[in-house]
Order: structure tokens, then sequence, then C-alpha cells
């Protein structure tokens, strides 16, 4: 391909040579460039540290806090919930004892006539003898309380 | 010392049309010089973060030079006009010249649209693609490249070199 002649032209004429006042006071500010970076990332380096240090504290504290009063959950204040003891068989202390959620499944289980049964027998229960955990371990029926 | 050595290097590559760039964009020498210096100390503390360090250095340049014209705008056009018509400030070698020739090519250089003029001196001294030219200046290649053939039809015109076209 042909270059344009103009083109050429252009090109051969020798631009002025940078001003050596120019190239000395880009050589100053260069360097003087190059000592602040230098003092700047120092800074930086230290506060970088710091933060670092600060962070492992702040971690190790927690850490501790957490061993001390127990994982999350028991820290939320919610009970835990626990496994239902069941015992062996239904027999007709399941009368005397709460509905629970394990004895429906375990009367399901059997027949349905078992669980009709022993869903009769819970809900002619009177209340305030054997529903309530409070009431029933005191001596108190609703009938007894004052008002 | 590798560092100095570098932008040395830098600046014996690209000095003189980096020069001849900051002459155009500033009212003066000095201005100039001012805009050189915080191009290339800017470009040279960034430079490794760039995808084109040529380009970048040519866009310190100019962003540069524009601050600069913000900060001097009125002063500026006093002082291009007075440094026109005194006839100082020449962008090429025009002094030392014997042939005519060099003085009107740098009239006809100062007759052209500033946008064409960057990128010719940008293509033709500096030897940067239209790629480059474009990074520097924030326009498309295909940009650069028209501003480019304007700039020369220009030339050519304003020469006389019409017999010129290839």
């Amino acid at each position: 391909m042909t270059r344009d002649p103009l083109e050429k032209e252009l090109e051969a004429l020798e631009l002025p040579e940078t001003p050596g006042n120019i190239r000395s006071r880009i050589g100053c500010a260069i360097e003087s460039n190059r000592g602040g970076i230098s003092g700047r990332s120092e800074w930086r380096n230290s506060l970088l540290k710091a933060a670092a240090a600060g962070l492992s504290v702040a971690a190790s504290v927690l850490v501790a806090i957490w061993v001390i009063h127990g994982h999350l959950d028991r820290s939320t204040g919610l009970p835990r919930p626990v496994a239902t003891a069941i015992k062996g068989d239904m027999g007709e202390d399941h009368l005397n004892m709460h509905m629970t959620l394990a004895l429906y499944m375990q009367a399901q289980s059997k027949t349905g006539a078992a669980l009709d049964s022993m869903l009769n027998a819970d809900a002619a229960r009177p209340i305030g003898v054997s529903r309530g955990p409070m009431l029933r371990a005191g001596s108190q029926s609703l009938d007894d309380l004052e008002y | 010392m590798a560092d100095v050595d570098d932008w040395n290097q830098w600046l014996d590559r690209h000095g003189r049309t980096l020069m001849l760039l900051a002459r155009q964009w500033t009212a003066n020498a000095d201005q100039a010089a001012d805009a050189m210096q915080e191009a290339f100390v800017r470009f040279w503390s960034r430079r490794q973060s760039a995808l084109d360090p040529t380009a970048y250095l040519y866009a310190c340049l100019k962003r540069a030079a524009v601050d600069q014209h913000r900060q001097v705008n009125r002063r500026r056009r006093r002082e291009r006009a007075v440094a026109r018509e005194e006839g100082v400030d020449h962008w090429l070698n025009v002094s030392d010249a014997i042939d005519p020739r060099i003085g009107e090519i740098e009239a006809a250089l100062r007759e052209l649209p500033e946008d064409q003029r960057e990128v010719l001196t940008m293509k033709i001294w500096g030897r940067l693609t239209f790629e480059q030219i474009g990074t520097a200046l924030e326009i498309s290649p295909s940009t650069a490249a028209s501003r480019y053939r304007y700039a020369l039809e220009k030339l050519r015109v304003m020469l006389g070199a019409k017999e010129g076209v290839s």
C-alpha cells in the first residue's frame, strides 16, 4: 500500500525537543510523588494491621461469649424441644395423661376405636383437674380458686 | 533506579508529541509545561492499572490540559491571540528551518479544527493507532480515523498538495 506523500512529509518533520526544564520538573515531581506514595502506603499498612488486630480481639470475645452462654438456641430464651417419653403400652392410664401428639399417634397406629376412646376420654375430663399441668400438679381446681 | 530510566524512556518516546499537543490545548508554553508535568506524574503513578499505558498517557495530558483550560479560560484566549499575533511559541522547529515549507505546514496545522488536529498529531507524530487515539480522546476508533482523513484533506488543500493523493 502506497503511503500518502503528505503523511510522509509530516512524519519527516522534526518536533522540538522536550525542554530540559520540563524534564527536570517531571523528574522532581515523580520523585516527590514516589515519596508521598511510600509514606501513604506505610500509613495504610499500619492501619490495616490495627484493623486486623481489632477484628481478632472482637472475634475472640465473641467466641468466649458463645462458649460461656451456650449456643444460639439457648440464647433465644425459647424452650428447647424435648422428646416425650412414651410408656410401653397405652392402657387405661392414658386417661390420666396429657394429650400429647405422641399419645395421639400411638392410639392412631393401633385402631380407630382406641383413638376414639382416647379422644372421648380426654374430652370428657374436667378442664381444671387434669389438663392444666399447674393445676394438676397442685391441689387446687378452678373451683377452689378465690377471685 | 530502573524506574527513573523508564520514565525517561517514556519521555524520550512521547515527550515531543505530548509537548506539541499540550501547546495546542493550552494558551502558552508555561501552561503547556504545567499540563505536561501534571499529566506525566499522574500517568506515572497509575500506569500499571491502565489497559493501554500509551493511550492512558495521552488521556492524562488531555485531562490536564482541560483542567488548565478551566482554570485560565479567559486569560487563555487573550494570551493565545497575543501569541499568534507575535508569532512566538512555535509548534514545529520553524526557527531552525531553512525550508519555508515547514512554516506553511505549521500555519496550516493551526488552521485545522482542534478535534482534527489532535487526532492528526497523535497519529503522525505519536504513532498511535486509531484504537489508542479513541481511548485517549474518548471517541470511537472510526471517529478518530474519520477525523484523521478530514484533517489530511484540509491540510492537502491548504498546502496545495492535491497532487499527493495516491
